[in-house]
């Protein structure tokens, strides 16, 4: 069962076969089980040790006879360490068991790409096959949780644009094989799409900010594509900065407030330190739950921006993160929505700011898992978040972002909310507005919580007017460009109604012109029509 | 950019779309959405108005208040239902159908034809009993949030079909 993997002189990449079914790594079944593993191994130990103990102790266990239960498996348990015969054949039946379900499960389980589509089946009893279109991958990325990292293991992640469920877990394969699986599989998913888009997104950085795909293919990036891997490295975020960064954090701000203001409060009416002591023991556990939660959130926040590393592919960027569930995100260029970077108010000290983006096929939701990976900068100056976002969008301009972040009034062709939302937005309504570029528009907002989100014309999904009681009355209204789900929301509020009317107006045209532009670039559509859903079949 | 597919209505100006204005000729939803929505309101909560009126008579004439506070949340809603129905109003444009909804809280969706991905028709077994059905447009984006409810249920299927031929004749990529 511990045969080796074909890790060991990788072959040449071409060569690796994969129409053909694949097993996963043998260990996988033992990795996948491993956290319930590890529980009955702790439990059965702490009872071994607990009996052991009781042995010694001699009369000792007569003093426990309120626990029914606990007493009866005690003795079931001391009856097997009597007869080691008995036990040690349970134990033989029970392992030999595992390990037969396990092998089945390894056995039944096998991936192979065919027919356009990668294929994985598992499942032996009730079996599922599962296919995913390889026009569909929107992603491949690797992570390695801690116990397959101690094993030299990775896991293969393939997104694709059914959402969440239709995710496809490679779980799993030894290290250098999950590389090569993921960049062949790259290659065979991107070779027609992705080596297309860098040319246009080329053309794109080359001057008239319009996508335009003129059939001057074939660029040097062409032979680039198979050498996802490698990589121009853009930027590191070293841990300390992301450490105190992660501290900055609302919550713990205003938990920090509230201790002091505890301990100012308590020095003024006990006057002496040991009774504020015993005042700040008493007062810690009501604090505790949340100061739990929120070290938590915090830790987990740390946990997986660590060691953030992003490289620059040419058409996509590479994204390695993780204290200790390694992973590695390839967001491809051309899928990315929206843009967008935020600058909370904790930060403004030190000009920091985040880097987010709308990805299709990454799902975002609140709980920010670590399976959708949507920030590709967690915290750096300025100057990083205008490289990391000109990086991801070479149309957009420096100067322009810069405006954005920084700036306010109209200076630089920007359009500001109305006079009349002063009263709705007294601290930034000289700030908050829009502009328009010949390929995107730009929204900010926020004068202590500032925030810029951009989103090329050629990505608009749908455009919104809202206008609440308030805004009716001041005659305002809200103008929302609708984007895929992600963190990055491109919104205005309290627009003059005016101008939101022909905002929404000039928005729909110049969107109609950009798909128009993008559909005669590409002779198929890039996305098949999801009226068919992505397969997936069980057999049951 | 229009289709031959099947042109859609003309001499719709783009120019006018407006969130409360009636320069286009907007269209309104079936009355019968009134209807249906009216009767799912009784239907709900009108039991709950006869047991506090027969536990007033019976039990105690306190029940009175619970049952005419209810009785004015009914009628309340009952009228929210008739204003909200009637602001319902939607447009074809050349190039996308535009969606109005609310009094209070005004909203507007504007979704091009190449975006949509599918087109949901429903209707329940109240709604068809009215020959109405309801008609959600879906995009790449869950928030687009464009559901078009109660239009005679031919029209639903009419308007399914003209959609999803000029989607398909435009359609772009994410």
């Amino acid at each position: 069962m511990t045969e080796p993997d074909a890790t060991p002189a990788p072959p040449p990449r071409r060569e690796l076969a994969l129409h053909e079914w694949q097993h996963l790594h043998p260990l996988s079944p033992v990795l996948r089980g491993g956290l319930v593993g590890v529980a009955v191994l702790g439990y059965a130990a702490s009872q071994f040790v607990d009996d052991l103990f009781l042995g010694l102790g001699g009369g000792e266990r007569e003093r426990d006879p309120d626990d029914g239960t606990d007493q009866g498996l005690r003795e079931g348990l001391g009856f097997l360490f009597d007869h080691s015969l008995v036990a040690s054949a349970v134990v033989v039946a029970v392992l030999g068991l595992i390990g037969l379900v396990g092998w089945l499960t390894w056995r039944f389980s096998k991936f192979r790409v065919a027919d356009g589509q990668i294929e994985f089946r598992k499942g032996w009893l009730f079996r599922e096959h599962r296919q995913v279109p390889l026009e569909r991958v929107q992603a491949i990325e690797i992570s390695r949780p801690l116990l397959a990292q101690l094993t030299g293991l990775s896991q293969v992640i393939v997104q694709s644009a059914g959402g969440g469920d239709s995710h496809l877990k490679l779980a799993f394969l030894g290290a250098a094989r999950a590389d090569e699986v993921r960049r062949e599989l790259l290659v065979l998913a991107g070779r027609r799409d992705e080596a297309g888009r860098a040319d246009v997104g080329r053309a794109d950085a080359g001057g008239d900010g319009v996508p335009r795909g003129d059939g001057s293919a074939a660029g040097p990036l062409a032979g680039g594509v198979g050498d996802v891997d490698g990589g121009r490295e853009v930027l590191r975020v070293p841990n300390s900065r992301l450490f105190v960064a992660t501290i900055l954090h609302g919550g713990t701000i205003v938990l920090g407030a509230l201790a002091l203001l505890a301990g100012t409060i308590a020095l003024a009416t006990y006057g002496s330190s040991v009774r504020v002591l015993t005042g700040v023991v008493i007062a810690l556990p009501a604090l505790g739950p949340l100061a739990f939660g929120l070290a938590v959130n915090r830790v987990g926040e740390l946990l997986k921006h660590g060691n953030f590393r992003l490289a620059d592919t040419g058409t996509a960027a590479r994204i390695q993160h993780g204290l200790t569930d390694k992973r590695t995100t390839t967001i491809p260029l051309h899928r990315i929505q929206a843009v967008g970077m935020v600058q909370p108010m904790w930060w403004r000290p030190f000009g920091w700011w985040r880097v987010k983006v709308n990805v299709a096929g990454i799902a975002h939701d609140g709980t920010g898992s670590s399976d959708n990976e949507t920030t590709v900068l967690p915290v750096g100056t300025l100057e990083q978040a205008l490289a990391v976002l000109t990086l991801l969008d070479p149309a957009l301009s420096e100067a322009d972002l810069r405006s954005a972040a920084l700036g306010d009034g109209v200076d630089g062709g920007w359009t500001l909310v109305s006079e009349r939302a002063r009263r709705l937005d007294p601290l930034s309504w000289q700030r908050s507005g829009f502009a328009v570029s010949e390929h995107s528009l730009m929204v900010r907002t926020g004068r202590l919580w500032r925030r810029v989100s951009v989103m090329p014309h050629a990505r608009v999904q749908s455009l919104s007017l809202a206008q609440g009681p308030l805004e009716r009355r001041l005659d305002l209204v809200t103008v929302a460009l609708v984007s895929t789900p992600g963190p990055v929301d491109v919104s205005i509020h309290h627009l003059a109604s005016a101008t939101a009317t022909r905002l929404l107006r000039d928005e729909a045209s110049r969107a109609r012109a950009a798909r128009a532009i993008s559909r005669s670039a590409c002779t198929e559509p890039e996305v098949p029509s999801q009226l068919v859903p992505p397969a997936r079949t069980d057999e049951r | 950019m229009t289709t031959d597919v099947d042109p859609a209505p003309t001499g719709a100006d783009p120019d006018a779309v407006t969130l409360r204005g009636d320069e286009l000729p907007w269209r309104s939803v079936s009355p019968a959405l009134r209807t249906v929505r009216l009767i799912t309101l009784f239907a709900w909560l009108t039991p709950f108005v006869v047991v506090l009126a027969v536990l007033a008579v019976v039990v105690s004439p306190w029940f009175w208040v619970g049952a005419g506070v209810l009785a004015a949340l009914v009628a309340w809603g009952a009228w929210l239902i008739v204003r909200q129905v009637s602001a319902i109003t939607w447009i074809e444009l050349p190039d996308e159908i535009v969606i109005r909804k609310g009094r209070l809280f005004r909203s507007l969706v504007s979704i091009p034809y190449g975006r949509l991905q599918y087109i949901d028709v429903e209707s329940g077994p109240l709604m068809r009993s009215r020959g109405i059905a309801s008609c959600e447009f879906h995009t790449a984006s869950p928030e687009s949030g464009g559901t078009l409810p109660g239009l005679p249920t031919e029209e639903a299927e009419a308007l399914r079909g003209r959609l999803a031929a000029r989607g398909e004749a435009q359609r772009a990529g994410l």
